[in-house]
């Protein structure tokens, strides 16, 4: 009874393990997940970044074209970055992956697919040189390059050709980029999580200008005219001037602005953290209308002809993993609610408009990843398609 | 449950610190990180002082417990009772592991907190904002202070350490910070210490804690996030100023308690068993001798033939 040899040292060394293994199994990059990303491509095809893979859906045909996870991979990294498409090429990012169980290295990389409408697409190139951490923003592909902007802060631009990187040294930001640079004229405009909004020129990568607009901006930028629009976590969307950077106005919200704002016909429409939606002018920023309409919404706004849809994840006061999603249409001209659409898990995607269809992509807790196709001349005709992302063998 | 109670306070404090508290190379979170350590730390201050100096004092014990145990290994009744006479509870042994314990859902929840606070993807930053408490959130410009910033040196507080340099100084603090909370041994042969180590089975743990723990937590920082590493480190850095801190007040606790008084009971135990006085060294820390036979008191002699 008094002896204390093996009850007492066995157990509480095991026991150490054991909490020292939960601890650091949680602690790759690979376990962190996102919601899916969601790019619509020609011929009625969208791609969807999730999990283990991006798969290609043919709406048209009600089918799943491909999935690609690389091989190398053994379903262990993981694809959320919303894909960019261009000219038949399918650039993407992914997680990472971590470096193994005793190395603290990850790496990271992007890829590109080409024969997209095939049962089997063509890796092109990949490139595992340029990042550390996540890439989480949407690629920008120009004429003969991509613009790649990393969770480590980093700016690369990148040979479409063979995926090389062009500039001589990346730009490095504050913090992540999370949002999908644009590109007008030889300038890129990049958001980041550090409040800023840089103009880079697109040759060099040098630093044009920057502007702080007081909070971070997570999703992409709008452009129109000579002005850039930025949402940002400081409750406001920001104006910004394409040549200097400097603001020319700020619309108020009532919460971070999350989600990108969207631009039609002389108006900016966004909709705040918390559900409001709003409209102002895109050249002086006066208010034309702003009403409460979801609860939770981080994707971006959509607008297209006259009718502004929101994507929302659902009742702050409801668990998350009970929360149900809402699709809200909205008459651009008032505001006023057109219909709106229940949707069985929180819609944090930004939705996409192909042909006469709106698509968003959902995943609840424990359900697959499900998308949800509503055509916009009748909203009550809507049909579901399951991907198979994950690899069943 | 986990959530409420264990992570969504650690995450708030750590929100509230970092918002407070002035950056160090342009980062205030690792100031909270900081801040916070020291505040866990004092909360189970208590706890481990109680735990340090129940696990002397058991090892002081043990060649009196061995010595009981051979002589009574047949009577436990009697070997209960001389037990107690000395002093000596069993359970006590384990009750110091209770403070390692409960650390550890200080460390799975800090961990969590960490990653949480770091929102290094879009979900993880919008789970966050479910977890702000709505008094924090008016204290605290929320919209406006998040994303923490993730660098610091060279440091990506949400990724591990890719120059390894954290993953050794968790293990060298950690090492330090154990050795310091086990008394100090003679050198021995390797059969001999096999021998000791089966005979005390406490020494025999405490002895392999020291090495597996730091090893373990060092390896198991290849995969943490800095920003655990940091707070690992800050904590063992506490641990052996209060490590250090306790040897040196045991040690003159020791000093004055032999200067002053005369031992006690008898127990029917050979007195070469019984006594094993602390000494301290001229750094403050305590090592153990054997007594020396001609030193045992004739009364000693004749009650332990008694």
């Amino acid at each position: 009874m008094y002896k204390l040899k093996m009850p007492v040292k066995w157990p509480v060394i095991i026991l150490l393990f054991t909490v020292a293994f939960i601890l650091s199994a949680c602690g790759t990059s690979v376990a962190n997940s996102n919601w899916p990303g969601m790019t619509a491509g020609e011929n009625g095809v969208v791609y969807v970044a999730f999990g283990p893979g991006i798969v290609a859906v043919d709406l048209n045909e009600e089918k799943q074209l491909w999935v690609y996870r690389p091989q190398e991979s053994n379903n262990s990294l993981q694809f959320y970055a919303a894909p960019s498409v261009d000219r038949g090429q399918l650039v993407f990012g992914d997680y990472g992956a971590s470096g193994g169980f005793i190395s603290a290295s990850v790496t990271v990389s992007v890829y590109a697919l080409e024969e997209l409408l095939s049962q089997n697409p063509v890796l092109a190139w990949s490139q595992s040189q340029i990042a550390q951490d996540r890439i989480i923003a949407q690629p920008l592909q120009l004429e003969d390059r991509v613009i790649v902007g990393t969770a480590d802060n980093f700016v690369v631009a990148l040979a479409n050709q063979d995926g090389r990187p062009i500039w001589n040294d990346p730009f490095e930001a504050g913090h992540s980029i999370w949002g999908h640079p644009i590109e007008d004229d030889g300038v890129i405009f990049v958001p980041s999580l550090d409040k800023n909004v840089y103009a880079l020129d697109a040759e060099t990568g040098e630093e044009i200008w920057q502007s702080n607009v007081g909070g971070s901006v997570s999703d992409k930028l709008v452009m129109n005219g000579d002005l850039i629009y930025a949402g940002s976590f400081d409750k406001q969307v920001h104006a910004l001037d394409k040549a200097t950077g400097a603001s020319r106005w700020t619309a108020l919200a009532q919460a971070a602005v999350w989600g990108a704002p969207a631009y039609a016909d002389g108006v900016v429409y966004f909709v705040d953290l918390d559900g409001n939606a709003f409209a102002v002018g895109a050249e002086t920023g006066e208010l034309r209308w702003e009403r409460p309409v979801a609860e939770y919404v981080v994707a971006a706004t959509v607008v297209d002809d006259g009718v502004v849809y929101v994507a929302a994840a659902g009742d702050s006061d409801i668990a998350p993993a009970e929360r149900q999603g809402t699709l809200i249409a909205l008459s651009a001209d008032t505001g006023e609610e057109l219909w709106q659409k229940q949707m069985p898990s929180p819609l944090f995607t930004t939705p996409v408009i192909i042909e006469d269809s709106i698509v968003v992509a959902m995943q609840n807790e424990t359900g697959p990843l499900t998308l949800e196709i509503i055509d916009l001349s009748d909203p009550d005709r809507s049909w579901t398609f399951v991907p198979q992302v994950e690899d069943e063998s | 449950m986990w959530d409420a109670l264990v992570i969504d306070p650690m995450t708030n404090a750590l929100l509230f610190l970092y918002n407070i508290l002035p950056g160090l190379a342009g980062n205030s979170f690792v100031v909270a990180i900081a801040l916070f350590t020291i505040l866990i730390r004092l909360i189970t201050l208590p706890l481990n002082l109680r735990q340090q100096k129940s696990s002397m004092k058991m090892q002081e014990m043990q060649p009196q417990v061995q010595a009981i145990q051979k002589k009574y290994k047949d009577n436990p009744q009697k070997m209960q009772e001389e037990f107690k006479k000395i002093g000596y509870n069993p359970t006590e042994s384990l009750t110091g592991c209770l403070p390692l314990l409960i650390q550890f859902p200080i460390l799975i929840g800090l961990y969590r907190a960490i990653i949480t606070l770091l929102g290094s993807t879009p979900q993880a930053l919008f789970e966050l904002t479910d977890r702000i408490y709505p008094f924090i959130d008016e204290l605290v410009n929320v919209s406006e202070a998040l994303p923490i910033p993730n660098k610091f040196l060279w440091l990506n507080l949400a990724q591990p350490d890719p120059f390894y340099v954290l993953p050794v100084l968790v293990f060298g603090t950690m090492f330090i910070s154990q050795k310091l909370l086990t008394p100090s041994t003679k050198k021995e042969d390797g059969d001999k210490k096999k021998k000791k180590q089966d005979d005390n089975p406490m020494a025999g743990m405490t002895q392999s804690m020291q090495y597996t723990m730091p090893l373990m937590f060092g390896f198991f920082s290849l995969s943490f996030p800095s920003g655990l590493s940091i707070y690992f480190i800050l904590s063992n850095v506490i641990g052996i100023g209060q490590g250090y801190l306790t040897r040196s007040s045991m040690a003159k606790e020791k000093a004055a308690q032999e200067a002053g008084e005369e031992i006690p009971k008898t127990t029917g135990i050979p007195a070469e068993a019984k006594v094993q006085p602390a000494t301290s060294g001229a750094d403050g820390r305590s090592s153990y001798k054997q007594p020396a036979k001609k030193k045992t008191s004739k009364r000693k002699r004749r009650s332990a033939k008694r």
